[in-house]
Order: C-alpha cells, then structure tokens, then sequence
C-alpha cells in the first residue's frame, strides 16, 4: 500500500535528520535530551507503522499515515528549533539564571531551552506530548541577546504556569455561564445570525445550539489565559515587564486582531489594572503608547464579530480573579519579589561602570537596566551616553553572570 | 515537586488535548488487530476509555457529566459518533451522553475482558469510532486555531 510505505520512509528520514543534530554540540544537555525524547516517540510510530499490513481496515491504516504526516508537521520545528538553541546569537549568560527561575516557579523538573527565532513575537512551545515537562522559549533573533527584553519569558512561562494549575478547568464554568447569559441578553441578535427553531432551553442542551457558541468558549479560554499570563510577567518582573512589553509591540499593528487575544488597548487597561493590584507602577501614559487592532467587519463578518463579542465579555469578566490568581501562584510559589532597595544599589553600581553583586534575581538586574535605561541623565556626563544601550546590555549581561556565580557557590557551601 | 506537565495525568477527554488525535488512532489499530484475531495489547483502548469514562460517566441523575463544561468536546465527541455510524442522528446533547456512555461501557468490556470477545461487527464500529475521533479531533484543532497563523502548540 502505497500511503504506508511512504508513511514509513518520511518517519525514516526524520529519525535519520534527530540522528545528525545528535552529533551537534550543545551548550546545555536539555537540548539533547529533547531530541531523544523526540526519537523515542517517532520510533514508537514506526513501529506501529511496521506492524500494520494490507489486511488490516484501510481507513485505520490511511488514518494512522495522517497521524504521521501530523506529528512530523508538529515535530519538526522541534529539531529547528533546538538546532538554533545552539546558535551563539543566543544570550547563553540569560539561560541559567532562566532555567532558576522557572523551576521556582514550576517545580525542579522543569526542562528549559531557549532559542534565537526568526519570528518577531516571543513565544513557547508548551504541553508538548513528546516532550513533558519541557518549556521551549523562542525569542526574536535581533532581540535575542537583549537581556532587557528577558521579562516577555515571564508571559512565555505564564503559559506553563497556566497549564500545571489546570487554570482552564477552574474558570471554565464561569466563561461558560458569561456567554450563556449574555446570548440570552441578546437573544434577538442572536436569532437572526443563527436561524433555527430554537429556545434559550435549548443552548446547553441542543448539539447545533451548543456548536454554534462553541468558538466563542474556546476564544475566550484563550483570552483568559494570554490575559494571565501578562499578569503573571507582570508578577515576576513587575515595572522591567510593561517596559519590555512596550519596547517590543507599541503601538501595535493594524492588522485585524487575533481573536485568541483581547484588543490591544484593553489588553494594555488590564495590565495596568494588575500592576496597580500587585503595586507596580505603570510608566506614565503607558496606555497612550497603543492602539486597537481592526475589529472583524461589520457587514460581512457579523457572526464571527458577534462571538467575538460574546469571547471579550467573558474573558473581561473574570479579569480580577485571573490577577489575583496569577499574584497568589506567584507569591506562593517561593519565587523572590524584586526589592526598590536592591534595585537601586545595582543601579548606583550602574553608574560606576561595574557589575553588581548580591542582585539576588533576574528580576533585580532586569529592573535596574530599565531604570537606567529610562534615565536620561544617566551616564550624562560621561564618554558612555552615546554607547549607553550597548554598555548598559554588557553591564546587565556580566551582573546576570556574576549573580549565576554567586548562585552556585552559595549551593556548593 | 511534581513534573510540570505529566500527560498522563490527563484522564478527562478535551477535544483540544494535542494527544487525542494520536492515541485514538493507536486505539482503532489496536481494535482492528483484535478483528483480525492478532494478539495485541489495548493499552491505547485503556488509556482511552479511561478519559471517555471521566468524561461521560453519569455520576448520579442530578448531577452534570464532566463533559458538559465544555462544548468543544461535546461538538468533536457527537460528530466521532455520527460520522462512525454508531447510532442514528443525535440531536441533544442528554442522547450524546447516553450514546457516549453506551459505548464507552462496550469498549470498557472489550478491553477488560478478553476473553468473551464481542461480535466482530461491534468492534468494527469501536474501531470506526476511534478512527472517527481522531480526524474529528485534528480537524476541530485546526478550525479553532485557524486565526492563528501558527504552530498548533505555540501559546
């Protein structure tokens, strides 16, 4: 059958290409293990492949040569992306302090690689199947040694935090009953993009009813949980978040939104809601600095724009309890808040020209390089203001390493 | 602490759980090589009738299923029955859980008990009915991320 055998020969070729990046040199063993926990789920399709034949049900057989095509299509921006983990454009000095970081936050068994990517967001690869307990961060590849922009990990490690708190199932109902409630409210509107013979009864309990609101849960979920995981950033890295967040997206483009994501300017609202809650000071007019994105069209997308509608009222609605909920997991997880008082002794040291010590924490460093980044009289009245980006991101890179040294002589003692 | 994110700790069934796709088609494998009278482990038929049971299981008359807390499960789970021929048109969402559950149970009693093996045409529609579930499963994933244009597991 031909389906299979070639199903067979791509899972081949792919096993062959994990067995070259194998012979790669690797700044840190995650990255290897990845690929060998990759092999490991790609040989088990092999086998599977290898056990079926022509008596076998054909659609189980077609089906299972689908799933093939599926995982390599999943699977191998895995090896790019641990190929380019190895890429000296990589700030190698951030990965440890990093890795700290997470594990305080997720548990010892957390698996990081961070990578130097050709896409201008950040973002993770999380809840991987093959890979359990890894978190794959990518960063924009011109940014990628900015140690300034290391906050936006925060959002990135928000996603895992999302996941191991099972925070979907928690406010699940909740974001259900929002859009239930708010169809009803609107039941006429409703109607009219949804023709059919139906009651309000009917939306929990008829299957067209129920399909025709589903994406509108699914969005809002989504929402929630990029909404949490600025408010987790925001925990972790507090004012050093807004800048970086800033620093990457504003104002914004003008695109049509992303409906997995709230507009930008409510977006841009909550997080300043949660800074307020968590006592971080939002740069002045922060919310100024961005603008909408273009809404779906009113004439020819009116069923999409109206569960969009219903997607952004129920993610809203349960913004207190997802900033309270991101300020308690983060509170609670042992993971050290920054200190004014240690921030301004780094900056002091800053000024000096010299790396700080006793920073205890990527946060304390991040905040520092911010505040003297921001300073316009910083370094004012000497030869530096005019390299002072590059000066200050060598400057928090050596601090970033001096804290890592401080780290494992403190754990070797 | 705990491993940050243990899949197999996932025992209720989410039509966005990136596994499902996977594990279903191992699962209709494995039902075809009992048709076929091979020895084969159900270890895949196991893992998930376990999620469907957790899912579809009635916990008392008043009570709601875990299931019904989210409609994208509920969308995937009722076309993988249509779609498998496994009963006639489901129209409310009270006769997908019955249904759900009536096959659940078959599976269940398949996988546990081997050795009253059920009519070969009963495991045909199981089989059917995974294989269902897996295209279901992916096709649903892609719909919902389609305005993300993105790798399915990034966040």
């Amino acid at each position: 059958m031909l389906p299979l055998q070639h199903a067979r020969k791509r899972v081949r070729s792919f096993l062959a290409e994990i067995n070259r990046l194998r012979e790669s040199e690797f700044p840190y063993e995650q990255s290897k293990g990845a690929l060998a926990l990759i092999q490991e789920v790609a040989e088990r399709h092999l086998e599977s492949l290898d056990a079926l034949t022509d008596e076998n049900d054909i659609d189980t057989v077609i089906n299972e040569c689908g799933m093939t095509v599926t995982f390599l299509y999943d699977n191998l921006p895995f090896l790019g992306f641990i190929l380019r983990s190895t890429n000296i454009r990589n700030g190698f000095e951030v990965y440890f302090p990093l890795l700290r970081l997470a594990r305080a936050i997720l548990g010892e068994d957390t698996k990081l690689i961070i990578s130097s990517e050709w896409d201008y967001s950040p973002f993770i690869y999380g809840g991987i199947p093959e890979l359990p307990g890894f978190v794959l961060i990518g960063l924009p590849a011109p940014e990628s040694a900015n140690p300034l922009l290391m906050p936006l990990a925060g959002h990135e490690l928000g996603h895992s935090v999302w996941i191991k708190h099972k925070c979907k199932d928690i406010f699940a109902t909740e974001i259900r009953e929002k859009i239930l409630s708010e169809i009803k409210a609107r039941w006429t509107e409703y109607t009219i993009l949804f023709p059919g013979d139906l009651t309000d009864a009917d939306l929990e309990t008829d299957l067209f009813a129920l399909q025709t609101w589903a994406p509108a849960f699914d969005w809002a979920i989504n929402q929630a949980e990029e909404e949490f995981c600025d408010y987790i950033g925001i925990a972790i890295f507090g004012e050093a978040y807004l800048h970086a967040f800033a620093y990457l997206l504003a104002p914004g483009m003008s695109d049509e939104r992303p409906f997995h994501y709230p507009n930008m300017r409510r977006r841009v609202a909550d997080m300043k809601e949660a800074a307020t809650t968590m006592g971080v000071a939002t740069p002045q007019s922060y919310e100024q600095c961005f603008i909408d994105m273009v809404e779906p069209d009113d004439a020819t997308e009116r069923e999409k724009k109206f569960l969009l509608s219903l997607a952004d009222t129920a993610s809203q609605s349960i913004r207190s309890q997802l900033i309270e909920k991101a300020r308690t997991l983060i509170l609670n997880s042992g993971f050290i808040p920054r200190s004014n008082e240690i921030i301004k002794n780094i900056v002091g040291r800053f000024e000096l020209v010299v790396p700080a010590e006793d920073t205890r924490g990527l946060s304390n460093i991040l905040n520092a390089g911010w505040v003297a980044l921001n300073d316009d009289s910083f370094w004012r009245k000497t030869n530096l203001s005019e390299m002072k980006d590059t000066t200050l991101k060598e400057l928090i890179l050596k601090t970033i390493e001096v804290y890592e040294i401080e780290e494992r002589t403190r754990v070797s003692r | 602490m705990p491993a940050l994110i243990d899949v197999h700790e996932k025992e209720i069934l989410r039509a966005l759980d990136a596994d499902l796709p996977f594990l279903s088609s191992r699962a209709a494998i494995e039902l075809d090589n009992v048709v076929l009278g091979r020895p084969t482990e159900l270890s895949s038929v196991k893992a998930l009738v376990r999620r469907l049971s957790n899912s579809f299981e009635p916990i008392h008359e008043t009570a709601t299923p875990r299931s019904l807390m989210d409609p994208a499960t509920l969308t995937v789970v009722s076309r993988a029955i249509s779609g498998s021929q496994w009963t006639s048109k489901l129209t409310t969402v009270d006769q997908l859980v019955t249904e759900a559950w009536n096959l659940t149970s078959s599976m269940k009693k398949s996988s546990e008990d081997r050795t009253s093996t059920p009519e070969k045409q009963v495991l045909e529609r199981m089989r059917d009915f995974c294989v269902a579930l897996s295209k279901c499963a992916a096709s649903y994933r892609k719909t919902i991320h389609a305005a993300r244009p993105v790798h399915r597991y990034r966040r």
